[in-house]
């Protein structure tokens, strides 16, 4: 018997014990199927900090037979003393035939000292061939928990909860497809309590899990801010041979744009995935539309972004600081007239501002060729972004992926639905003021040509902050 | 990183949209785990300090970028950096022509006329001092950085070096998305570059003078248009000699400066000075110019070289390693400090089951009227009656037996198999609960029962979700495909599925 904290996840079949581990471990690839008995070998799912173990999670194939193994244990054991032995005579007899092969493959690791996560789901009623799956839990005479997941919309948890109370002296609720990484440490945490013997490693464990929460949410923040900057300092080109439709390659110029937008979106939504664990992620939402259509629609406004109010807010609030800065040079005789009036431009930039996404820029123009370095020839350019507006939604939609990405349970086998509603417009204010400074200087930097460290910076510890939830 | 090429060749390799074959797990943990070792951490203490710790995510990149080096050698870093290097020298090669040819010039003297003084110090002294300080202002007001340096290389590429001119174009622009983060770097190596050209040029303008003075006689004097007088003339000289003031040999005094005023119209010294005196006086002005240009031209240029070099340095070294890219290759370096492991899906997943023949028919026959006997599993046993009630209402078959089954005692369901086969049972209904699975237990007694009647009788599966009042919710088609794939195992072709709910 090793040392190392042994839990072991049973059930009946279909119940949702590998969607428990799946969540647990955060592993994609453990096979979840609608059909009983997809799994029909244990698997044993090990955490480590370093090269030390410091539990291990085991998934059982389901009960099949349990009415029949019980009679079976009934009939050959004569006291309850006698219980855990038969349950291990039971094992002995069974394995290697094909009698039990599912309740030898699941009563092993119990035998072997596990605790045990007794699953059920309580979209199913409560089964006499459940009560002989707890009766048989109890005659092995280790320390359990029962789990209540929930696979469909119909709810018996209260018709399951007290005939667990009478088999286990813990009880809780989990939703494997839902849980999101509090309630999977909070799971953890009530380990401890199966065997106190083992609070120690589960509390490392558990620390050793925040930690690598937080790092993932610093890189996270680390690949929207480098998104942001690219998208944001991004500069399409389309060369002009001799002879071209100088119209028709500035529309197509635009579309060349938006795609390397979508591109751009599309990399870092894989890197998210990635970094959270979920690398081979189908996804349902449609890919970035840059609001051609209809960019000042109220549903638009509503959806994505900034509210008109916020974003005409903060244009009137940057507008006034630069005028400010007039009347400062001029020793305050302009009685304030420079902040008034850069409050009304600022205001009707953030009004009106959106609405070029970005410049087209002719070959012969000074800023087309500081932009394309070492361009010969004939071009036209578009770039780099100078829509306020649409940085907002580029960063509202990067947000809400990264949120659902973050908050998706492991479990989950279908594709990631990022919804289309906005959260930046929800932000608590400091958060998006300090949002707004950032990606006003990227914006900046962007327009001279210079997104430094420090702008990036700033963004990226704005953005942690924002995804601290 | 005190070299360029290991940075440039580590953007170049960690663009976006690179190929990203060099991130080949195992060869980039290899290196993970040398580097971990040499500093004395394990790859999990490596990789928990990560993000705090500049000094290790440099150690790694550099480390990595070595192991591909070996394998590679078209990286681009190299070349750059012998590109940037061999430029600076070319620069200073021709600084130092332009600095002797520029001395030889504003020194000619043919014996007809002396020097004029005047325009070496406007163009050493002044000129010098107004570019650098043109300079520094340039690099200092921390714009128009990134680049600097892309420009000029894409612009000489794009031009003169035909297709692999292109590919450097072509990877200028690949990196463009993060030459924002190395902007100082551009500045700081500019501005190297051109002190290099100054302090050659000066150089070259300090030899040409000291050869020039050395190996001919010169005569000094000062001229001009202006109305200059000679008080005027030595202030200015005195000023501009005040750095060297502790050496009096080389600062005119008001009657050197007196008498080399020159006037080219009549041709000689107002002050009618002398041959002899001019000779005299040429030993104070050419210390003085000797003295101007090495503490106007040649000290500022080589303490701008030396704090160009050192910024250079330090913006190399500010370099953070932690973009996206860097992210992606620590990934790929270093195993998480802490971390699942677990067997490969194939080696718990069990065969999924064989569709089998299914039954013959997509609905069983008709059942009004017909005798009917009726098995209700688990937990709806307590619910029999209502089931039955429901199932004559729904078919309008006459019940003849229901029989609860999969109940506490195993000795039930032999019980109703008996009863089926005692009674020649032509027609059943088996009901399990919506959210029952069919498990080996059901499955064994649906063969037993099979067993107990013969081939041919219909037996139809129904889940139900019987709720208070006798109401009856839909069950998810899901779950009666679910039965449907686990019962097409008994290859059974008169056993069905059908919905229980209402209007079905």
């Amino acid at each position: 018997l090793s040392d190392t904290p042994l839990f072991v996840v049973v059930g009946n079949v279909n119940q949702g014990k590998s969607s428990v581990v799946a969540a647990l471990s955060e592993n994609g690839a453990i096979p979840i199927d609608s059909y009983p008995g997809t799994t029909r070998r244990s698997g044993t799912y090990v955490f480590r900090v370093g090269e030390r173990e410091l539990f291990r999670i085991v998934d059982t194939p389901g009960f099949q037979r349990p009415r029949q193994l019980l009679a079976w244990l009934r009939e050959r054991a004569p006291s309850a003393a006698d219980r855990p032995r038969t349950v291990r005579a039971f094992v002995d007899e069974h394995a290697g035939t094909d009698r039990f092969p599912d309740e030898v493959e699941l009563l092993r690791p119990i035998l072997d000292g596990a605790g045990i996560l007794y699953v059920v789901d309580a979209s199913s009623r409560l089964e006499p061939s459940n009560e002989a799956e707890m009766e048989i839990l109890r005659w092995t005479g280790q320390p359990a928990m029962a789990l209540i997941n929930k696979v469909r919309d119909r709810d018996h948890a209260e018709e399951w909860r007290p005939t667990l109370r009478q088999f286990f002296h813990i009880v809780r609720e989990f939703d494997a497809h839902g849980a999101r990484f509090a309630e999977r440490v909070a799971l953890l945490r009530g380990f401890r309590e199966i065997r106190p013997e083992w609070a120690a490693a589960i509390d490392e464990a558990v620390r050793a899990m925040e930690g690598e929460w937080a790092g993932r949410k610093r890189r996270a923040a680390g690949v929207l801010a480098d998104l942001m900057i690219a998208a944001l300092s991004h500069v399409e080109r389309r060369p002009l041979p001799d002879g071209a439709d100088e119209a028709a390659a500035r529309a197509g110029l635009e579309e060349a744009f938006r795609d390397a937008q979508r591109r751009l979106e599309g990399r870092a939504r894989d890197e998210i995935e990635r970094i959270y664990g979920h690398p081979d992620l189908r996804r349902d939402d449609p890919a970035l539309e840059l609001l051609r259509e209809d960019l000042f629609a109220e549903t638009t406004w509503r959806a994505l972004g900034l509210t008109r109010g916020q974003l005409l807010g903060y244009g009137a609030a940057w507008g006034a600081a630069a005028g400010a800065l007039i009347d400062l040079a001029v020793g305050g005789l302009s009685i304030f007239a420079g902040t008034a009036i850069g409050a009304g431009l600022g205001a009707a930039a953030g009004w009106f501002g959106g609405q070029t996404l970005a410049q087209v820029w002719p070959s012969s123009s000074r800023l087309a060729r500081a932009l394309l370095p070492g361009e010969t020839g004939r071009f036209v350019a578009m770039g780099p972004v100078t829509s306020a507006r649409f940085s907002w939604v580029l960063l509202d939609r990067a947000l809400v992926h990264c949120a659902a990405v973050r908050d998706r349970s492991h479990a989950r086998r279908d594709a990631l639905q990022t919804g289309t509603v906005g959260v930046v417009a929800g932000l608590p204010k400091a958060q998006r003021d300090a949002i707004d400074a950032a990606l006003r200087g990227v914006l900046k930097g962007a327009a001279r040509r210079e997104v430094g460290a420090a702008e990036r910076a700033a963004l990226a510890a704005a953005l942690e902050e924002v995804l601290g939830g | 990183v005190s070299d360029l090429a290991a940075l440039v060749d580590l953007e170049w390799l960690l663009r976006d949209g690179a190929d990203s074959a060099e991130f080949e797990a195992e060869r980039a943990r290899a290196v993970g785990r040398r580097i971990s070792a040499s500093r004395g951490l394990t790859e999990a203490a490596a990789r928990a300090r990560i993000d705090a710790d500049r000094d290790l995510r440099e150690a790694l990149a550099l480390g990595w970028l070595d192991a591909v080096r070996i394998r590679r050698d078209d990286l681009p870093g190299r070349k750059v950096a012998r590109g940037l290097s061999g430029a600076g020298w070319v620069c200073a090669g021709l600084g130092l022509l332009f600095g002797v040819g520029s001395a030889k010039a504003f020194l000619a003297y043919d014996g007809s006329a002396p020097v004029n003084v005047l325009p070496f110090v406007a163009f050493f002294f002044g000129l010098q001092i107004a570019l650098l300080a043109l300079m520094l202002w340039f690099v200092l007001r921390r714009t128009g950085g990134p680049g600097l340096l892309h420009q000029p290389i894409a612009w000489i590429a794009g031009r003169w070096f035909g297709e692999r001119g292109q590919a450097v174009v072509d990877g200028l622009r690949a990196t463009r998305a993060r030459r924002g983060l190395y902007a100082g770097l551009e500045r700081w190596t500019l501005f190297a570059i051109a002190q290099r050209t100054g302090l050659a040029f000066n150089l070259g303008a300090l030899g040409a003078a000291l050869s020039t003075i050395a190996f001919s006689d010169l005569v000094f004097c000062w001229s001009t248009t202006l109305e200059l007088d000679p008080a005027r003339v030595h202030a200015v000289a005195r000023a501009l000699a005040l750095p060297w003031s502790w050496l009096p040999s080389a600062v005119p005094s008001l009657e050197a400066v007196e008498a080399s005023q020159w006037a080219r119209m009549p041709g000689g010294f107002v002050g009618g000075t002398s041959a002899e005196d001019a000779l005299r006086l040429a030993a104070r002005w050419w210390g003085f110019l000797v003295a101007g240009l090495g503490v106007y031209g040649l000290l500022p240029r080589a303490l701008a070289l030396w704090i160009g070099g050192r910024m250079r340095r330090r913006a190399l070294r500010a370099a953070g390693f932690d973009h996206a890219g860097y992210q992606a290759l620590f990934e790929r370096m270093l195993p998480r400090p802490s971390g699942w492991q677990g067997p490969a899906a194939a080696d718990v997943v069990g065969p999924a089951p064989a569709a089998g023949r299914g039954p013959v028919g997509p609905r069983p026959p008709e059942a009004a009227g017909a005798p009917t006997w009726v098995l209700v599993w688990g937990s709806l046993g307590r619910a029999r009656e209502a089931v039955g009630r429901l199932i004559a209402r729904h078919s309008g078959a006459e019940l003849r037996g229901i029989f609860p089954v999969g109940g506490a005692d195993l000795a039930g369901d032999a019980r109703a198999v008996e009863a089926l086969r005692a009674a020649a049972a032509s027609r059943l209904r088996f009901v399990a609960a919506a959210g029952q699975q069919p498990t080996a237990e059901v499955l064994g007694l649906l063969r037993a029962v099979r067993d107990a009647v013969g081939p041919g009788r219909p037996i139809v599966v129904g889940l139900l979700d019987l709720r208070a009042g006798d109401r009856i919710e839909p069950v998810g088609e899901d779950e009666r495909a679910t039965w449907r794939r686990a019962l097409g195992a008994l290859e059974d072709p008169h056993l069905w599925v059908e919905a229980m709910e209402e209007g079905a």
